[in-house]
């Protein structure tokens, strides 16, 4: 019922975003001394109103097992290798995880996942509010 | 699409706990090595001219937990240091070759803090992950009081 109203959807995306983010930030950190480890990264936030179609619709790989391919990543929004930020260089094994780099997007997460939830929040209250008025 | 569900523990929240968990045991059994290897910096063959301890290292790589799905990472073999053994002159000891030169372990304790101080600094960053993914869970909670 809350998934249709604007507001609430675009808080839910974003929710969801944040969370498949810092699994990713999770995975890069834990990571941090596997050689040959690629950083990764999430493309950027889009709501999923902005997508074509919507996330629903689009063509997925079918997966019945966790280990499948096309599952493993487990969320709408693409991952792709972190671009390689000039202060931050590849180690001689040839990894690219930079801890501070992965600190800083982690605070940035715990931030707007804070925003998010409060807009959420907020927004149940502001309904709330409405219900109450009618009585 | 994933479902959002911190409570029944699983989803990205659960995932990335999960995570970081492998990365902490990781680095945990690489302090192990170091300290097995500081432990043994002394340890010297008991016939003459034997080979002393030689120093072991530890690698990690990535899986996926059966489980849960999750991406872990988890230590690979531990392998031995093929570096030069360390030669000292005591003809006293009982390891000594008929020249009197003592074979030392190849452990070089500078390395081995190096090595310790990285771990920590790796399980730190770890434990700061759980930290964060436990007030992400308990935000997401706090809707329901709201």
């Amino acid at each position: 019922m809350l998934e249709e109203i604007g507001l609430f959807q675009l808080a839910d995306d974003r929710m969801r975003y944040l969370t498949a983010q810092q699994s990713v930030i999770a995975r890069n950190i834990a990571n941090a001394d596997t050689p040959g480890y690629q950083a990764q990264d999430l493309a950027p936030f889009q709501p999923r109103n902005a997508q074509a179609g919507g996330a629903d619709a689009k063509l997925a790989l079918a997966s019945t097992e966790p280990g499948h391919f096309g599952a493993a990543s487990g969320s709408d929004w693409p991952l792709v290798p972190a671009p390689a930020a000039a202060n931050y260089g590849e180690k001689p094994d040839g990894n690219t995880v930079s801890l501070e780099e992965q600190m800083m997007k982690q605070a940035d997460v715990a931030n707007n996942y804070a925003l998010a939830t409060a807009a959420y929040s907020k927004s149940l209250s502001l309904m709330k509010t409405a219900i109450d008025f009618g009585k | 699409m994933t479902l959002l569900s911190p409570i029944t523990g699983s989803g990205p929240l659960a995932d990335a706990m999960e995570t970081a968990a492998s990365g902490m045991r990781a680095q945990a059994l690489r302090v192990r090595v170091v300290s097995e290897n500081l432990a043994n910096a002394e340890s010297t063959a008991a016939v003459p001219g034997g080979t002393p301890y030689q120093r072991k290292m530890v690698t990690f790589e990535q899986a996926i937990d059966r489980a849960t799905g999750a991406n872990i990472v988890q230590a690979g073999r531990i392998t031995t240091d093929k570096a030069p053994f360390h030669v000292a002159y005591d003809p006293s000891h009982p390891a000594a070759n008929a020249q009197g030169y003592v074979e030392m372990p190849n452990v070089s304790p500078a390395i081995e803090m190096a090595d310790m101080r990285e771990a920590e600094r790796s399980y730190e960053a770890n434990l700061s992950v759980i930290g964060q993914t436990r007030s992400m869970i308990g935000k997401t909670l706090d809707i329901l009081k709201a």
